[in-house]
């Protein structure tokens, strides 16, 4: 286990009936680097996401540590793990299971500083884009339904605050003419920048992407790998990215993971990668 | 015809109109955001009129007399406490079954409606109850016999149905918690990875219709004095096809529906006949459902590719 790895995934299996999905994989994500995740179609790499989303439970033994926020997150308690055995004769362990079943979930994983999009693009349509980027961010803005009612001072301020940074994002990812208009009538290219703003709204740590590039045009997809070494850079942002166009993968990512039916691979460098037999083979096929 | 006749059907109509609106919005937000029908939602507020009818005897005790006081006790008594009876039916019958087929939840709605009004009938008693009247006086327009007559009671009904519409319309277009609530609507898994505790979200839907309904129970039982534990059955029916005409899942479409099935109904029993009203009310949602499927202001479901 490496400690400057802001996501550890340890052990992770999952089985479909009697398909295994994924099979004992380990390897981590460090900080403020770029990792990307590819491997042929059906490898599993999706299904890595969902198991740290929450889609998916991991199967026994799996182990999942975000370290984030100051502190080490176990994302598979988090999201409700089942009871076990032990459990029934360690009171603490069965009362913080008992709390994680009932408040546990989704939410909490991206409370605590992880941020994903989607291979399509899942915005809320009917909203305005800034609207859209508001959501993210109802941690920071004043709860209480009473305040809102009657636009208390703290309330028109957290409001004021959310604005600025939603205004920030937007800017960063060029955006900002289309501030007021509805999310579902942006161009492709846009919704999907305006899905990684939206994510970068919730300030996670670690930020997983899902083929942000798929259906992008080459200039397109030149000015998000921009975009995305900017967050590496300028914000500190740890990227874990699901991508196909070997181009993008190779040009910006530090470290990459390769699985193949639901098994890592290899696991280096892209240079280590690109040189590396038993990848060549699980792509193009044995000589 | 005669007109003083027809508009004071028009108010009537729309005096019952809004009293259905603000039923069917508990129904139309609830069917929104975990697409079920709450069929326990007409008992809610039938539950409401009891608990409104309590309310006031409790005051009479205490020897207060004031009816604005007596009605504004009274409003923000049975708001409460109907909001919990909503919240805790929510998490008693429907969580639980979250993730399970969708007719699950649908069979526990009815059996939650079933135990409510036997749970009313047993602590209430079976025969019909009645508060005395509150808001006396009216408005009459128009001289000799050709007039129309609008009561306070009937007025105090519109506008606080009004008023109750446009605080709920101010939450869920302007506050953080209403547009918490219209992501949860439109993709409950995303708003989950954004950090939004959805079944938090699910809950605070089930009290704002609740309080919805808790408002219509009050009013209802102001204006008319009488209740027994059953009126949540034919109410709650046609709240829900106040719903449906006006376009189930959409909020506009709910006041609409309810105003347009109260007025057209009442028009029915004012020309044609009293006894046939229902079955009029129920021949228009057909007819509206075979032209427009998605109701008056719903938005029909195209089906992604």
């Amino acid at each position: 286990m490496d400690n400057n790895a802001i996501l550890n995934v340890a052990h992770l299996n999952i089985k479909f009936g009697g398909i295994i999905a994924l099979k004992d994989i380990n390897f981590h994500v460090p900080r403020a680097s770029i990792t990307a995740l590819i491997g042929p179609n059906g490898a599993g790499k999706t299904t890595v996401f969902n198991c740290l989303t929450g889609f998916y439970k991991g199967g026994p033994g799996s182990k999942l540590t975000l370290s984030s926020k100051n502190k080490s997150n176990n994302l598979v308690e988090m999201l409700g793990e089942g009871f076990k055995l032990q459990d029934f004769i360690n009171p603490p362990a069965f009362v913080k299971r008992i709390y994680f079943k009932m408040f546990g979930g989704t939410h909490l994983v991206c409370r605590a500083g992880l941020a994903r999009t989607f291979q399509n693009n899942r915005l809320f349509e009917e909203m305005s884009v800034v609207e859209n980027l508001l959501v993210a961010q109802h941690m920071s803005l004043e709860k209480s339904l009473l305040k809102g009612v009657f636009q208390t001072k703290d309330y028109l301020e957290s409001q004021e605050r959310a604005l600025d940074k939603a205004h920030d994002w937007l800017k960063f990812f060029k955006l900002d003419k289309r501030a007021n208009d509805i999310a579902g009538e942006l161009p492709y290219g846009e919704q999907k920048r305006l899905e990684i703003a939206r994510a970068m709204c919730t300030s996670p740590e670690l930020l997983c992407l899902d083929e942000p590039a798929a259906g992008l045009n080459p200039a397109e997809s030149a000015e998000l790998s921009e975009l995305i070494i900017r967050l590496r850079d300028e914000h500190r942002i740890s990227v874990l990215i699901i991508e196909h166009d070997m181009h993008l993968v190779m040009k910006i990512a530090d470290h990459i993971v390769v699985l193949n039916y639901g098994e890592v691979l290899f696991d280096g460098t892209p240079a280590e990668v690109r040189n590396s037999s038993k990848v060549i083979d699980a792509y193009l096929g044995k000589e | 015809m005669d007109l003083h006749i027809f508009i004071q059907q028009l108010v009537n109509g729309l005096v019952l109109g809004s009293v259905y609106g603000l039923i069917a919005i508990g129904y139309t937000m609830v069917y929104g955001i975990i697409g079920m029908i709450n069929f326990a939602h007409g008992d809610v507020y039938m539950v409401s009129a009891y608990l409104s009818a309590i309310a006031i005897a409790l005051l009479s005790i205490f020897g207060i007399a004031s009816a604005p006081f007596i009605i504004f006790v009274v409003l923000i008594f049975t708001i409460i406490i109907t909001s919990c009876y909503g919240w805790t039916i929510e998490r008693v019958a429907y969580r639980p079954l979250r993730g399970s087929t969708r007719l699950a939840p649908l069979i526990s709605a009815i059996g939650m409606s079933l135990f409510l009004q036997n749970y009313v009938q047993l602590s209430q008693g079976a025969s019909t109850q009645g508060v005395p009247n509150l808001i006396k006086g009216n408005l009459r327009i128009g001289e000799g016999n050709d007039f129309v007559q609008i009561t306070y009671a009937q007025g105090f009904i519109v506008i606080s149905a009004i008023f109750g519409m446009l605080i709920l319309n101010f939450i869920i277009q302007k506050t953080s918690m209403g547009r918490q609530c219209r992501a949860t609507q439109q993709d409950r898994t995303m708003a989950g990875l954004l950090g939004i505790n959805t079944d938090r979200i699910i809950s605070t839907v089930f009290v704002l219709g609740s309080a919805m309904a808790a408002l219509a129970g009050v009013l209802v039982t102001l204006n008319y004095g009488t209740f027994d534990f059953y009126i949540g059955f034919i109410t709650g029916v046609k709240a829900f096809t106040a719903a449906v005409l006006g376009g189930i899942g959409s909020l506009p479409g709910a006041i609409l529906g309810g105003i347009v099935l109260g007025m057209s109904e009442s028009l029915f029993s004012g020309f044609i006949n009293t006894d046939y009203k229902d079955v009029f009310a129920f021949c228009l949602l057909v007819l509206i459902l075979i032209f427009r499927p998605s109701g008056i202001l719903g938005k029909p479901e195209v089906e992604k590719v």
